[in-house]
Formats: C-alpha cells, sequence, structure tokens
C-alpha cells in the first residue's frame, strides 16, 4: 500500500481503536436473540411440516373411503410439491413498457413517470437477484435497492424490506424461468408524494420473468 | 454450555468488536453500529451449524452487518431528504479528526463501506466485491470513486487517488 493510503489507514484506526463495545453484554442479548430467532425459525418449519402431513392425511383418507367420497372428475387435485430450489442468482432485463405494464394492471400506473425517473431513464434496467442463506440482494444496474432476509413458506417468498414491513411474493419455478406474483406488503404508509413500496416491489419483482445464471 | 455454543461464543469474542468498528466508520454512530452489529450475530447464531463450516465466516457475519448499516443509511437519507434536515448521529466516544469523519460522511453508503472494508480491514477487492454484494469491477468502481472524494476533501497527501 502506497504512503498516502497508509496514513490514510492510520487515521481510519485511530477513529475507531476507542470504540470498545461491551462485548460479554452483546454475547449474552446475542445469544437470547438468537435462541428466540432459531424457535421462530422451528416454529415455522413446523407449521409448514404439519400442514402437508395433515394435507396428506386427508388426502390417503380419501383414497381409503373409497367411491362414497370420491373427487368429481375436473376437480383440482391438491399436491403437495417439493419445496423450491431457488437459491442462487437470477437475472431479468426491464424496460420501459414492462414497469408501465406492471403498474398498469393494479392501479398504480400514477407512480410511472416517478418510478422510471428513479431508475434514471436508463432502460432497460439490468436487475440481478441473489437468494442464499436466507437472505436476498436485488440489484439493479449493479446497484443494491433492496436487500434483507427472506423465508419460503411453501410457494411464498417473505421478503423483509425494511424493519417496518415485509412483502410476500408467489414465487413459480417454471420453463420460462423464477416467476413472482404479488401478493401483500405490509410496509407503513409513505408520505402521499413518495413511490409506495407496493409499486417499487412490483417493478422489481413481478415485471418479468427471472432467469437462473 | 454445549460445543457449537463454545464455538460461537469464541467466535463472538474474537469478531465483535472489528465488526462494530467497521460498521462504525459507514454509520458514525456508536450505538447504532452496535445494533447493526447486533442483529447480524444473531442472525449467524441461527444459521452457526452451517456458517461455521464456511472457509470464512467472518466474512459472512461482515455482509450482513455492512448491508444492515448501508440499509439503515440508505433509509436516513431519504428520510432526512424528506425532513429536509441533515444527518444526525451520537458519536464515537471522541470527536477524534473530525474532518476525516466529514469527508467520510460525504461519501454514499457503499463508498463508506467500501473503504472501510479496504483500508481499516485491509481486505482485497475481491472479498470488499463479496461483502457488498456486488461485482469486483463495481467494487472498484466505488473505491475509485471514494477515494477522489476523499482527495478533493482531504488532499492528496492523504490518499492515493491512483491506487
Amino acid at each position: 500500500m502506497s504512503t498516502p493510503d497508509q496514513r490514510l489507514r492510520e487515521r481510519l484506526e485511530r477513529i475507531t481503536s476507542p470504540v470498545e463495545p461491551d462485548v460479554d453484554r452483546h454475547l449474552d442479548r446475542s445469544l437470547t436473540r438468537g435462541r428466540r430467532l432459531q424457535i421462530v425459525r422451528r416454529a415455522a418449519i413446523a407449521t409448514g411440516t404439519l400442514a402437508v402431513v395433515i394435507l396428506v392425511a386427508v388426502v390417503g383418507q380419501r383414497v381409503l373411503d373409497g367411491s362414497s367420497d370420491r373427487i368429481p372428475a375436473g376437480t383440482p387435485t391438491p399436491t403437495v410439491s417439493a419445496p423450491m430450489d431457488i437459491d442462487g442468482t437470477w437475472t431479468a432485463s426491464v424496460t420501459g413498457p414492462d414497469v408501465e405494464a406492471a403498474l398498469a394492471a393494479d392501479g398504480l400506473g400514477t407512480w410511472t413517470d416517478q418510478l422510471l425517473d428513479d431508475l434514471g431513464g436508463n432502460l432497460p434496467v439490468e436487475l440481478a437477484l441473489t437468494i442464499e442463506d436466507g437472505t436476498y440482494a436485488i440489484s439493479a444496474d449493479g446497484e443494491v435497492v433492496k436487500e434483507g432476509d427472506v423465508e419460503i413458506r411453501g410457494n411464498d417468498l417473505v421478503l423483509s424490506v425494511d424493519p417496518n414491513g415485509v412483502t410476500v411474493l408467489d414465487a413459480t419455478v417454471g420453463a420460462d424461468g423464477l416467476t413472482f406474483t404479488f401478493v401483500s406488503n405490509s410496509t407503513q404508509p409513505y408520505p402521499p408524494d413518495m413511490v409506495p413500496e407496493e409499486a417499487v416491489q412490483r417493478v422489481l419483482f413481478t415485471s418479468v420473468p427471472f432467469e437462473r445464471t | 454450555m454445549d460445543r457449537q455454543h463454545e464455538e460461537y461464543s469464541w467466535f463472538f469474542r474474537t469478531e465483535f468488536t472489528g465488526v462494530v468498528r467497521t460498521v462504525y466508520l459507514i454509520l458514525h454512530d456508536r450505538q447504532r453500529a452496535e445494533d447493526a452489529a447486533q442483529d447480524a450475530f444473531a442472525q449467524l447464531f441461527v444459521h452457526w451449524s452451517k456458517v461455521s463450516a464456511y472457509d470464512r465466516p467472518d466474512a459472512w457475519v461482515r455482509r450482513v452487518a455492512i448491508r444492515r448499516a448501508v440499509k439503515m443509511l440508505s433509509r436516513d437519507r431519504i428520510r432526512h431528504v424528506l425532513e429536509r434536515q441533515e444527518e444526525r448521529t451520537v458519536p464515537g466516544p471522541a470527536t477524534i479528526d473530525p474532518g476525516l469523519i466529514d469527508a467520510l460522511r460525504s461519501l454514499p453508503p457503499q463508498q463508506r463501506a467500501a473503504i472501510a472494508l479496504f483500508y481499516l480491514e485491509d481486505r482485497p477487492t475481491s472479498e470488499v466485491a463479496q461483502m457488498l454484494g456486488c461485482s469486483e469491477s463495481t467494487a472498484k468502481v466505488h473505491l475509485h470513486r471514494a477515494r477522489q472524494r476523499l482527495a478533493q476533501t482531504l488532499g492528496k497527501e492523504w490518499i492515493d487517488v491512483d491506487a
């Protein structure tokens, strides 16, 4: 490292060296919070497993009951899908018409111009979605725009978008790639002149299918 | 305490302070830096059996902490713009080198993080990229722009713009 850089490094060390957190206190807190998170996670997994067991039991009982309770022809049969293999990096290219279509379909068309401005008028924008280890990050032209924790519940992806909200998307992996359908968003309402979180999420996730890279 | 908890506790004691210091360079707020690091280590606890088998579990927890810090800062900036306020922080133990703090504060969140990882933690650009969740070329752009801006504020005797 060159001399000026070494000097900068020393200045940074001087700024940070007095920062001495109480490690023991934080360790206790971390263990407590970590255990609580583990319990919540296990409960979510157990709930999902229980739902599958009940579904299998109900369907099995119907089969054992025979013709008295036969499912009429043409009725969709409940299926239990395998866990989605969704971890990895997915990319998509979003054009102006994609943005307009994604917003217009859901009555959010008034935000189209502002969102196009936020994207820098630089269309198409290249999206990259990375999902791994229970976290996600989505970038637009290399700049991370949303990131946080992600939880897979059946076919739904539950994304934390900020501390006061989550977005739920229905995910399908098929021949077209990874397709999301917007289900809900619980973010606190934004000020009236700001683009609502739902509009941002719809453009980022639902406007076009993602391809695995 | 079982073996996993012992290993986690040892790792925590080894790494926590370093993570807080790095995040402090991004947030310039000691309390929030500790909160972001705390969040990251709580997540690490949940995934410890898997992450501890990685070559660099320290990289994993830094990545989570830095992402949380960058997210906090981005959210703050939106709020400050909306409320037309200056960035408010609770500074560290003393206002050491306020010139450098002000210069860092002028940088966007990703550039602050790149500077902290590259200079304070002495990490190569490949690891900086990994922790920022971007390509190595993007990380180099963040670093280059950060250096340029710091050189404008601090003077070229403090930073090598062409490094």
